[in-house]
């Protein structure tokens, strides 16, 4: 392999260990990890260094120079993030209720946060900026053709009338009290965490 | 909720693999994966580390899955990058911890699962809304695995590719397919390890983090009949029924209905509150990635509709609704 290829595919495994990796990329690096041991092992090596940096392994495991550059580029993420983090953190204490507080009053506080965000402008121009830093992705095709029918109306479907943190409060509650699945799973912990 | 034919076909699946022994015979049809599937995902041990995308970014995230004594499950999925979050389902609880280590937790009315598929008695269900169909094979994270396509009957809900590890049927990749054949969320593994216990610290913390906090109940999880309750449903997006009916009248300062409906696979929740004094209403549609949400007001109550649904959906919903000034 190449020394501009090998480079080329660090900076994608690097790109999408900080969920930067282009969509577009995204399945063709993918396939190139599941035929590359290497590659695999090196990802395999970043995620224990992620899992290391939350004490979720044993203190036995000797990471080395990987969890320090993983630890390193953390804290370099977490120092860019950090103001966008401390809004959403915010917006979590009004959603959290205290032992007995019920549903409706989860649900009251997803209302009253969006009355929150609209009416304190630093708030508001945090999320909105948090928004427009993430670049629009092109969606692709099934790879089956899976054939989902289309509405024979129009649906207006960028139609948009209550704000991002009320969805997020209803997806938590829809998610939380109905049942499982991997994908609501992951819906809660991934969209406050990189978003 | 969970046929005795389809536990036993897990239990022996869970055997086979517990014993090294992979299963010879593949099934058949597209169908017979589901079900295979959905029975592995509710007893087999697996940990491993996937990626998921939504449109709007890559993620990556773990996932442990243990099965104790007596069948009782417990999963954490928790992200492996950005602000630290992580979801333990423990028996029918599901606790939610934040950032600052303090649980929001929840009590299911429903079984948890790898997969949604786990409220449907059987996969038959699914062929009112759905077509299963058998595709190629590929590999994910190094497995073989059979693909298999949920193509929905009409536009009310959204379709699924799935990838199915051959040997054992466990869930490898998930693709949710919108309108106009795009993916809207596509979920990988890039690692697993089936049929083994995880040795770090995963799943052991589970069954404490998850009894820190009481939970918040819904209320009953018997469907009360519509004569008994403020709220109910007229109609409404096809194949689309109620599985689940709560209030929690009385027990708590708020009054809060809850609905999930389910067509055996996409499931939309029915939120209702009384509008307080000083309270905005909220009133419209919104999106995040493939969930859609619809808020509406009737009768001095909030509703809220959500679901992993197209937005036509949550509209059907919100417009099937009804309430005390309804008429029966």
């Amino acid at each position: 392999m190449g020394e501009n290829m090998s480079n080329k595919i660090e900076e994608q495994l690097s790109a999408l260990m900080d969920g930067e990796l282009p969509e577009v990329e995204f399945d063709l690096y993918l396939r190139h990890m599941m035929t590359d041991d290497d590659l695999r092992e090196r990802w395999g090596r970043y995620q224990l260094s992620s899992a290391a940096m939350r004490r979720d392994l044993p203190s036995a495991v000797d990471l080395g120079l990987a969890q320090r550059i993983a630890i390193a580029v953390e804290q370099e993420a977490r120092g860019q993030q950090s103001a966008r983090h401390s809004s959403r953190r915010s917006s979590w204490n009004w959603q959290r209720p205290a032992a007995g507080f019920s549903v409706a009053a989860s649900v009251a506080a997803i209302a009253v946060l969006g009355v929150k965000l609209s009416s304190e402008p630093g708030t508001t121009q945090v999320a909105e900026q948090a928004q427009s830093t993430l670049a629009p992705v092109a969606l692709q095709e099934s790879s089956f053709g899976t054939t989902v029918p289309t509405p024979v109306t129009a649906s207006n479907d960028t139609e948009k009338t209550f704000n991002s943190s009320q969805v997020r409060g209803l997806l938590y509650l829809h998610a939380g009290q109905g049942p499982g699945s991997l994908l609501g799973d992951t819906r809660m912990v991934v969209h406050e965490g990189q978003r | 909720m969970w046929s005795g034919p389809l536990l036993a076909a897990g239990a022996l699946i869970a055997a086979c693999f517990a014993a090294g022994q992979s299963s010879d015979s593949h099934p058949a049809t597209a169908a017979q994966w589901v079900e295979r599937m959905v029975a592995a995902t509710r007893t087999l041990n697996f940990h491993g580390s996937f990626v998921y995308f939504d449109g709007s970014g890559i993620s990556s995230a773990r996932v442990v899955h243990q099965v104790a004594e007596g069948g009782v499950e417990v999963q954490r999925v928790y992200s492996l990058n950005g602000t630290q979050r992580e979801v333990i389902r423990h028996d029918r609880k599901t606790t939610l911890v934040l950032p600052d280590g303090s649980k929001l937790t929840f009590a299911d009315q429903f079984r948890s699962s790898l997969f949604a598929l786990a409220i449907t008695d059987n996969v038959d269900r699914l062929n009112e809304s759905y077509r299963l169909v058998l595709r190629s094979e590929d590999r994910v994270a190094d497995r073989r695995c059979q693909g298999i396509s949920i193509v929905p009957v009409d536009e009310y809900r959204y379709g699924y590719d799935l990838w199915l590890d051959q040997e054992t049927a466990v869930l490898m990749r998930a693709d949710l397919i919108g309108h106009g054949n795009k993916r809207l969320e596509q979920l990988m593994f890039t690692e697993i390890h089936i049929g083994e216990r995880t040795a770090d610290s995963d799943a052991a913390e589970a069954p404490d983090a998850a009894t820190n906090e009481p939970p918040i109940e819904s209320g009953p999880e018997s469907l009360q009949s519509q004569a008994e309750r403020d709220w109910w449903l007229e109609g409404g997006p096809p194949h689309f029924e109620e599985v689940y009916y709560g209030s929690d009248a009385g027990e708590h300062d708020g009054f809060t209905d809850h609905l999930v409906l389910s067509d055996g696979l996409a499931t939309v929740s029915v939120h209702v509150q009384p509008l307080v004094e000083d309270q905005e209403p909220v009133s419209g549609l919104s999106k995040m990635g493939a969930v859609s949400a619809y808020a509406g007001t009737a009768d001095g109550y909030q509703f809220y509709v959500v679901g992993e649904v197209p937005p036509a959906t949550v509209k059907a919903v919100a417009k099937a609704l009804r309430g005390p000034g309804d008429a029966r």
